[in-house]
């Protein structure tokens, strides 16, 4: 269970795929046997796919597997039986090439690691998980504060003052939640403007909370110390409470909403004409080339037909061509 | 924390998109089976389609492309077929004039 919590789950299957496409691309490279090599190819592929899906791109991903593995890998499998005679199974590459090929390779491999690490946005995760954890957690750290403040008022009206033990977990607490209040302030300053003033005073009195309880420890004027840490833990569970509902408002904003995590529908529209996932784009600019995908979509088929004829008739006229040659 | 198994960002795709790509570079250029070759060139273009996907896709960048990447994902995927037949047709046409699949052997035109 443990460790079921500490694992991100799309990340590891994330890993997993990654690691089945990267390596399997790379074995395309280093295996000089034509069979084995279209074999890895749709390892690769198929797991590309699977990347796919976790990226939210679940129509993209299905037809990744239904024409690229399906169709084009078929096609390319084809071809590697009707030449496959037995001097061109396995064709090796002289050594130089292969010293120049990795050398090349992996400077342009450099380049690339560069640039997709090079851009901040790009290395900074959705905030809905992050911002929606730090609501739920700020909601049971004003749950803790509120009890910490009903003992001190219990202790105060008995008047007899909480035990050393109490007083030292009680710290515990405070310590670790200022932190986690001062991590936060920093973190969510961008993404959630509304949940820093509450993070912010709440700091402030959880620094205050913090005097109290150690006062406590020494023993000084018991009573209206104890006061004190009543009022000054309760304010800041109420500042805590509003930075969670300032948070969780911010998670909503940048939550994904459930019609809109279905693209299949919308792809559709796409092709068909109307672009539907931006009917709220305000800039006139933009919302002109929002025209949809007929006339691409329309350009694409006609090119794969007539592609699809051409390469027919190629294979068809050679025959002919060879035969009267002889 | 591991910085792998921390949450998912457009670069982790980028990285795979990377290397898949220069997979299929290198692959293009060094195999001297047609098949090969074109086996590179899907490579090359599924890395493209990878960087398309990730910067399309909600769920990595809150200000993402939208349908936009997915789509020419969609086109590219489409695209590589059609390329896949022709090529095909190409390298069984040479197949069966010069009875070899050897691209270093298509010299004809060489001065």
């Amino acid at each position: 269970m443990m460790l079921a919590a500490a694992f991100e789950w799309e990340t590891l299957f994330f890993v997993m795929f990654a690691l089945v496409a990267c390596v399997f691309a790379v074995a395309v490279v280093f295996t000089s046997n034509i069979v084995r090599m279209a074999f890895y190819l749709t390892l690769s592929l198929g797991s590309t796919a699977g990347l796919f899906f976790l990226a939210g791109a679940e129509f993209v991903g299905a037809m990744q597997l239904m024409i690229y593995v399906g169709g084009t890998l078929v096609l390319l499998i084809f071809g590697v039986m009707l030449t496959a005679q037995a001097r061109f199974v396995s064709m090796k590459t002289a050594g130089g090439e292969w010293v120049l090929a990795v050398i090349l390779g992996s400077g342009l491999l450099l380049l690339l690691v560069q640039a997709a690490m090079s851009v901040g946005d790009w290395r900074t995760a959705h905030p809905y998980p992050r911002l929606a954890r730090a609501a739920g957690q700020f909601g049971d750290a004003a749950e803790g504060l509120r009890e910490i403040a009903r003992q001190a008022n219990e202790a105060t009206a008995d008047d007899r003052g909480l035990n050393a033990g109490r007083v030292a977990r009680m710290s515990r607490q405070q310590a670790l939640l200022a932190a986690q209040v001062a991590a936060a302030r920093t973190e969510f300053a961008e993404v959630a403007p509304s949940a820093v003033a509450p993070l912010e005073r709440a700091e402030q009195l959880l620094g205050q909370v913090g005097q109290s309880l150690g006062a406590l420890g020494g023993e000084a004027g018991r009573a209206d110390r104890l006061r004190e840490l009543g009022i000054g833990a309760s304010d800041a569970a109420a500042q805590l409470a509003a930075a969670s509902s300032g948070l969780s408002s911010a998670a909503e904003r940048f939550a994904v909403p459930v019609d809109a995590s279905k693209a299949t529908t919308q792809i559709g529209l796409a092709f068909a004409g109307p672009r539907v996932d931006k009917l709220q784009q305000p800039d006139p600019e933009l919302r002109r080339g929002m025209s949809g995908y007929l006339l691409p979509f329309v350009i694409v088929s006609v090119h794969l037909l007539v592609v699809l004829v051409g390469a027919a008739y190629m294979a068809r006229t050679k025959r002919r061509a060879s035969a009267s040659v002889r | 924390m591991v910085p792998l198994l921390a949450e998912l960002t457009v670069s982790h795709y980028l990285l795979v998109g990377a290397v898949l790509f220069v997979a299929g570079a290198v692959c293009m250029a060094t195999k001297r089976n047609a098949l090969g070759v074109l086996m590179g060139i899907e490579l090359v273009l599924n890395g493209a389609n990878i960087n398309f996907v990730a910067f399309g896709s909600q769920y990595l960048r809150p200000e993402s492309l939208g349908l936009d990447g997915q789509l020419v994902a969609l086109f590219v995927i489409v695209l590589a077929a059609a390329e896949a037949a022709v090529a095909l047709a190409i390298a069984l046409n040479f197949y069966n004039n010069h009875t070899t699949i050897d691209v270093d052997q298509a010299d004809d035109l060489k001065g």
